[in-house]
């Protein structure tokens, strides 16, 4: 794996939801690293706690009803970002580290053009004056392949497709060429066939702008395509993390194996499918022990009682959390 | 014998604007077309959003009233009848719908709502024969992996995957022949997505329901159909036996979304199928083949004319001027 230092280094992340139930833990104690040009896929279901992460990093979550936990380090630069101040902040979010969310209607504003909202950004965040502003708005257009990019500078997000939201999206978060790209579902609200436009634009840009991309999806066929490490998420913490075809091929947390075994496969007949029993537990009501252990098939005593702790496997770039993880 | 027969079936909705408010567009939603679904076989049909799949479902179930075109039910044509007419159509014919949160009435619980479809349609004493209401209640929840006590609960008390149980629950209340199933795992994860689909088989062959799948995923549908259509643009561009699908697909537009479905294998990793064109708007559709702007192997003759769907062999049809003009029907 890559030897060089990590760009983003993420340490004991706990993010905590104050609400009228109580404080709640959504991700607890998350550690991983980032390298230079690599994408790191997390994977999860829903409520599993891989958006409040990617908020977390960039700090979008309302600060009156979350907070971080002491030890929580999110460094990036030499800088610890879990408490830096807002100003410090402002420096980083676009310039340092981009994002771009599912939902391209919702993220994009609607009552302003493509090219104002680049604009914007670029006014921000580089010395560029009102012509060479433009000048790179356009490139930026051209480079996400956007079809008539001279013309849609001066179209607002209702008149574009899906795919096409996406691209400015993406065009957006990529005009001061960020460290690191957080794509919090970046596909999943557009049709296959868009989804690989999309997909491909992202590789390309991988390697043309050497940019590192954080992906968050629940898709595990996107993962497979796209990325070189995985991080598999379940309840608020990471159950294992691996290089991509270890990770497909040689599984060893339980809960990442009955999730690549609950798909279907195409080409391959089968009569039924392996479902996961029960359903993934309330941050309110967690078990004692392992958080999966009401839903895995090798459930002994020593995991209802005792919750286990992340562990290195052979190679340091796979760990697992499980008492007994797989061979 | 067809459960099911739809011929030449046309749904326009009319856009209307401009000075006294007439007509001024037509978006051609679902585009001629004709299929017939075997009693105790599933019809998967699959396309991307906005290619009619869902407006073909609800036109079936008479939600939505043809443009033209017929339906026919076990023989009987359903596009003439009234409302009074429809009446025991309704409980043979049933409909799962894709998001469980909006399709449940948040202020009745479950058992309420259950027994509301039940009493209404149990005037000829089909429904509860040899039971009391509550018994077969029970007896239903049960058959969906959920507790009798649940039917005291609201719908926000349940997880997204047992609103769709009870989704499921309800359509199978009124015992129906046919079920229309529209994208019923689509807002579910993964391992629940699992759970459901098994589900879904387990009641479909005690049962012996005839259903409808709708889906935007060829994955789900190859593995839970036994045929399926896919539609592009609200026509129907090609009809074949499931299970084979990677070997079977003959129009560039089934090969161009199996190209464009990730792998669930790194070893695998392929360039994923990229089409290039635009999608067409539906207000506007290309005046020859609906795939014409984005098609690989597009030919002059396919700006013009519409290719027909045309039996390629015993079980597969295809709309494309170039796979049948390579295969033509042995």
């Amino acid at each position: 794996m890559n030897q060089e230092q990590a760009i983003l280094r993420v340490r004991n992340l706990s993010t905590c939801f104050r609400t009228d139930r109580g404080d709640v833990t959504a991700v607890d104690r998350v550690s991983f690293d980032v390298f230079r040009g690599e994408t790191l896929g997390i994977v999860g279901e829903s409520g599993c706690g891989k958006t409040v992460t990617s908020k977390s990093i960039m700090r979008l979550l309302p600060e009156h009803l979350s907070y971080f936990k002491q030890d929580s380090e999110i460094l990036f630069d030499g800088k610890n970002l879990a408490f830096a101040k807002e100003k410090e902040l402002r420096q980083v979010r676009g310039n340092d580290i981009a994002m771009i969310f599912q939902e391209p209607m919702t993220a994009l504003n609607p009552v302003f053009t493509v090219g104002w909202q680049l604009d914007e950004a670029l006014k921000y965040h580089t010395k560029l004056d009102k012509a060479g502003r433009k000048k790179r708005a356009l490139e930026m257009l051209k480079l996400v392949e956007m079809p008539n990019p001279e013309r849609r500078l001066s179209e607002y997000p209702h008149q574009l497709s899906g795919g096409m939201r996406q691209r400015v999206m993406i065009a957006i978060a990529l005009c001061c060429e960020p460290d690191v790209l957080i794509a919090d579902e970046p596909t999943t609200a557009l049709d296959v066939t868009i989804q690989a436009q999309i997909l491909r634009l992202m590789e390309d840009l991988k390697k043309r702008v050497g940019t590192a991309i954080v992906l968050i999806t629940h898709d595990l066929g996107v993962v497979a395509q796209v990325c070189d490490r995985v991080l598999v998420m379940y309840a608020g913490q990471v159950v294992e993390t691996a290089p991509v075809r270890q990770l497909f091929h040689q599984p060893s947390h339980p809960y990442t194996k009955a999730l690549l075994d609950s798909l279907p496969k195409p080409g391959v007949h089968q009569d039924r499918l392996t479902a996961i029993e029960g359903i993934v537990p309330s941050l309110f009501d967690l078990p004692s022990g392992c958080r999966f252990s009401d839903r895995c098939a090798l459930c002994e005593d020593q995991c209802r009682n005792e919750p286990p702790q992340i562990q290195t496997l052979d190679s340091p770039d796979c760990s697992v959390r499980c008492h007994f993880p797989l061979q | 014998m067809a459960l099911i027969k739809v011929s030449q079936l046309v749904k326009h909705f009319p856009k209307r604007g401009g000075f006294l408010n007439r007509v001024i567009a037509k978006v051609h939603a679902v585009n001629d077309v004709s299929f017939e679904i075997h009693a105790g076989e599933t019809l998967g049909i699959v396309g991307e959003s906005g290619c009619g799949k869902s407006t073909l479902g609800r036109v079936i179930m008479r939600l939505l009233d043809p443009t033209s075109g017929s339906i026919e039910f076990d023989g009987q044509p359903l596009q003439e009848l009234s409302h009074q007419q429809m009446m025991p159509f309704r409980r043979k014919m049933q409909m799962v719908f894709q998001d469980p949160n909006s399709s449940l009435n948040p202020r009745l619980t479950i058992g309420a709502m259950l027994a509301e479809g039940i009493r209404f349609h149990n005037r000829s004493g089909y429904i509860l024969k040899d039971q009391p209401l509550d018994q077969y209640i029970d007896s239903l929840l049960s058959k969906v992996g959920l507790r009798a006590d649940d039917k005291s609960k609201y719908p926000h008390e349940f997880s997204g995957g047992q609103r769709q149980r009870i989704g499921i629950a309800r359509a199978l209340s009124v015992k129906p022949d046919f079920l229309v199933a529209d994208e019923p795992v689509s807002a579910l994860d993964v391992s629940v997505q699992a759970q459901v689909l098994n589900l879904m088989q387990d009641l479909r062959d005690d049962l012996s329901l005839t259903i409808l799948f709708i889906s935007h995923d060829l994955k789900v549908v190859d593995h839970f159909c036994d045929r399926m259509l896919v539609m592009y643009l609200g026509h129907v561009v090609e009809e074949m036996p499931c299970k084979q699908v990677h070997q079977n697909a003959l129009h560039p537009y089934t090969q161009a979304l199996l190209g464009a479905n990730p792998v669930n294998d790194p070893d695998e990793r392929h360039e994923l199928t990229v089409l290039d064109g635009e999608v067409p708007s539906p207000y506007d559709p290309p005046l020859g083949c609906p795939f014409v702007t984005r098609c690989p192997i597009k030919t002059t003759k396919c700006e013009s004319e519409n290719p027909p769907l045309v039996q390629i062999n015993d079980q597969q049809k295809v709309a494309c001027w170039e796979v049948s003009a390579e295969k033509p029907h042995a």
